[in-house]
């Protein structure tokens, strides 16, 4: 145990270490990115719109307050004030609905519908209990036909160009590439088309949503005053799903990445690999393990051949 | 006529999947719609009725001049700037505040009552949280390993022999109850006081924070009428960074238990194409056997279920959040128990019938000759553990014809093929 203790204590404490810098250095940044431009854009509401409305109106102080509050308070609940009230839109209509439960079980919550009443809340709840595993299953499903594709491909690649290894490489960035296009820099163009927003606002909302941070800022199929076509918002389900698995595939090779960084203390490391197999490599000249050894191993090919349901192999 | 067989099963397994995956959608979006959409009119009829009594109060304000007005209140509140009150409101992008978000950034729960209005911010969004999600998730998936490894060690302090499967359960139920009360009863109390809200917001905030969804309907330390103390906030984001690894290993066992139950009906259901498959490929690669090995191969299809099953159970509690996203490397991708760490798996059901067979009671978990890393995690520590089976064996001396054994053995070379680079199934593929 004291031998690896600077393994086992390090590389967690290092990962905390850069992790709580990371959350310092985002917080600085944002700090100073974005309060200049919101000092910027509250003077203007808080002063000038502030005295205007109250000479206006001719109403005190508190009473405007009061109607403010108001005003947010059923702006917080999703319903849109900026229509006449025969136009609202009535966001909890079943699209409305359905593209809410798509935010809740890929756990993207945009939030700019939520559930109000307490009977929704609690259905809420146990809703995503079991549909965010579901959501897991499908998404691993699809992550694992994706990566599937991508190694048949460099399989055949392989064959062909009889470099296994480049093959592989080639096949992999092919995949990164082809993915990056697909999922991040096609649909942008569609958002810009169908939304009112510039082109890099498009690839913010779909890096947002694809990574379930979703913070709701952009919402796709929101503004009253667009016409949608009717296939726009099943066509964004479909992007969501394929696009948060592939996102999923590159998150989790970037945390393979991380961790292989993380285990900075190569002296223990390589020191108990070697201890392994030293031990190993005995047990099996040991002459009494030896027929043991090979018997199992050749159970194990048989049976993890036969146990995998890969059809190629069956092949 | 297997291959097709297989081939079969597994689209239809994701065919239903998909189905009962969008089933499962619109069933919620009725519900929800059924639930919310009374209250909703009922708010907009009362907005309504709020702004003509306004209007009819307030005779020097017309129509449209309110429509603006109401306009440039939602443009603020949008933009996050809180209308109400002063103007000398503190800034929303303040370290604090600054730092909070970067909390909900990395931890993809994205509450949106702050957001990015800058191109820059922006674009230091995107870049800041392509780095900071991987990193999150190590870092949980670290916190879930630490969490696990202390429940090992209280399993162990209370193991007495006989009683392992009790200990076992009840070592898991402690943990679920405990868990539930420190991160989804307490902080909801303590956050229904503070922002006055009823116990049940204050549990749907917590549930929906730490499921990360992050509605940003409630949102603790916002309500600008408030003192909040200074810590109140870090303290929440120490409970969300726990709580996530603890809710993530909840989650995790629910998914896993989802596949395995599916997995164990294929088990069921087509041992016989398994066998024919495994007697196919015999013939193919031309090594002799025996019959024992053909009866052994059934004794080993069932224990590799039942070991699935107890493997599920430990390894819900063995790795954390980024389990969700486990099983979709690129390496993994061949046989469905790829869906979770094989070695971990393999580890856990090597420990768990070592711990199980009586005659091993006698034997300690850790032989003293086995390496001192056994606790560390990860491959060292299924390496370790197959060497201390090694041990276990060669001290017992006990021929290996037993079925039994023959299964806990199995997985041994299997621990060595699986980290080597030519896997069992690269063997296989070009014979």
């Amino acid at each position: 145990m004291p031998r690896c203790s600077c393994r086992s204590v390090a590389a967690p404490l290092l990962l905390a270490l850069l992790y709580v810098s990371l959350l310092m250095a985002g917080a600085g940044v944002f700090w100073a990115l974005e309060s200049e431009t919101e000092e910027e854009r509250a003077q203007p509401i808080s002063r000038d719109q502030w005295d205007q409305l109250l000479n206006r109106s001719g109403m005190e102080p508190p009473q405007l307050e009061a109607f403010i509050r108001d005003i947010i308070e059923a702006y917080k609940t999703g319903i849109n004030l900026q229509q006449n009230a025969t136009t609202l839109l009535g966001k909890w209509k079943f699209a409305g609905s359905f593209f809410f439960c798509v935010t809740v079980v890929t756990t993207i919550g945009y939030g700019n519908l939520s559930p109000s009443t307490t009977g929704g809340q609690i259905f809420c709840i146990f809703y995503a209990l079991v549909g965010i595993p579901l959501n897991l299953i499908l998404l691993n499903r699809i992550g694992q036909w994706m990566s599937n594709w991508v190694h048949r491909c460099s399989n055949v690649l392989g064959k062909k160009l009889s470099r296994p290894k480049t093959a592989k490489v080639l096949t992999s960035l092919c995949a990164l590439g082809l993915g990056l296009l697909l999922f991040f820099f096609l649909p942008p163009l569609m958002f810009t088309s169908i939304e009112d927003w510039n082109y890099s606002e498009g690839i913010y909302y779909a890096f947002i949503t694809l990574s379930t941070i979703g913070f709701g800022d952009y919402v796709i199929g929101m503004n009253p005053a667009q016409d949608y076509p009717p296939w726009y918002k099943n066509v964004v389900a479909l992007w969501i799903l394929f696009g948060m698995a592939w996102l999923a595939l590159l998150i989790n090779l970037c945390i393979g990445f991380l961790e292989n960084c993380g285990d900075i203390c190569q002296c223990c490391r390589t020191g108990a690999k070697k201890e392994t197999e030293q031990d190993l490599s005995d047990a099996s000249q040991d002459s009494n393990l030896q027929p043991v050894l090979k018997e199992t191993t050749e159970k194990v090919e048989m049976f993890s051949s036969g146990d995998s349901m890969k059809p190629e192999i069956a092949d | 006529m297997s291959r097709f067989l297989l081939c079969d099963r597994q689209t239809g397994w994701a065919l239903a999947l998909v189905l009962g995956y969008f089933l499962y959608l619109f069933l919620g979006a009725m519900v929800f719609q059924l639930l919310e959409k009374q209250a909703e009119a009922q708010s907009r009829n009362q907005f309504k009725l709020d702004k003509l009594k306004f209007l009819q109060n307030y005779t020097c304000l017309d129509g449209p001049a309110l429509e603006q007005f109401v306009q440039i209140i939602m443009e603020a509140w949008e933009k996050g700037v809180n209308p109400k009150g002063n103007s000398t409101n503190p800034s929303n992008w303040d370290f604090s505040n600054a730092l909070f978000f970067a909390g909900t950034v990395v931890t993809t729960i994205g509450y949106g009552n702050l957001s990015p209005s800058t191109l820059a911010g922006q674009a230091f969004c995107v870049f800041y949280a392509l780095g900071g999600i991987p990193l999150n998730l190590a870092f949980l998936k670290q916190l879930g390993k630490g969490l696990n490894m202390y429940l090992v060690r209280l399993e162990r302090c209370l193991q007495r022999p006989g009683h392992s499967m009790v200990v076992q359960a009840l070592t898991v139920t402690f943990f679920l109850v405990a868990g539930t009360l420190l991160f989804l009863i307490f902080p909801p109390m303590i956050f229904s006081y503070v922002e006055g809200w009823s116990f049940g917001e204050g549990f749907y905030f917590a549930f929906i924070s730490l499921s990360t969804i992050g509605f940003g309907d409630y949102v603790i330390g916002t309500d600008p009428n408030k003192h909040y103390i200074s810590v109140y906030r870090s303290l929440a984001a120490i409970w969300i960074i726990f709580g996530l690894a603890w809710l993530g290993l909840v989650f995790n066992l629910g998914t896993e238990l989802m596949e395995k139950i599916n997995q164990l009906k294929w088990h069921k259901t087509s041992r016989m194409t398994v066998e024919n498959s495994v007697t196919k490929l015999e013939d193919h690669l031309d090594r002799s056997r025996d019959q024992e090995v053909n009866s052994s191969s059934k004794i080993k299809i069932v224990l590799t279920v039942g070991s699935c099953l107890m493997a599920i159970w430990f390894h819900g509690s063995d790795s954390g959040l980024p389990a969700r996203m486990e099983g979709l490397e690129l390496g993994s991708s061949d046989s469905s128990e790829a869906q979770f760490d094989l070695s971990d798996l393999i580890g856990w059901f090597v420990e768990l019938e070592v711990s199980l067979d009586p005659l091993s009671q006698a034997v300690p978990m850790t032989p003293p000759n086995s390496p001192p890393w056994s606790q560390a995690g990860g491959e060292e520590d299924v390496a370790s553990e197959a060497v201390s089976l090694e041990a276990v064996l060669q001290r017992r001396g006990r021929p290996l014809k037993d079925p039994n054994v023959c299964g806990q053995k199995s997985s041994l070379p299997a621990l060595e093929l699986t980290h080597s680079p030519e896997g069992p199934r690269d063997v296989w593929r070009d014979p």
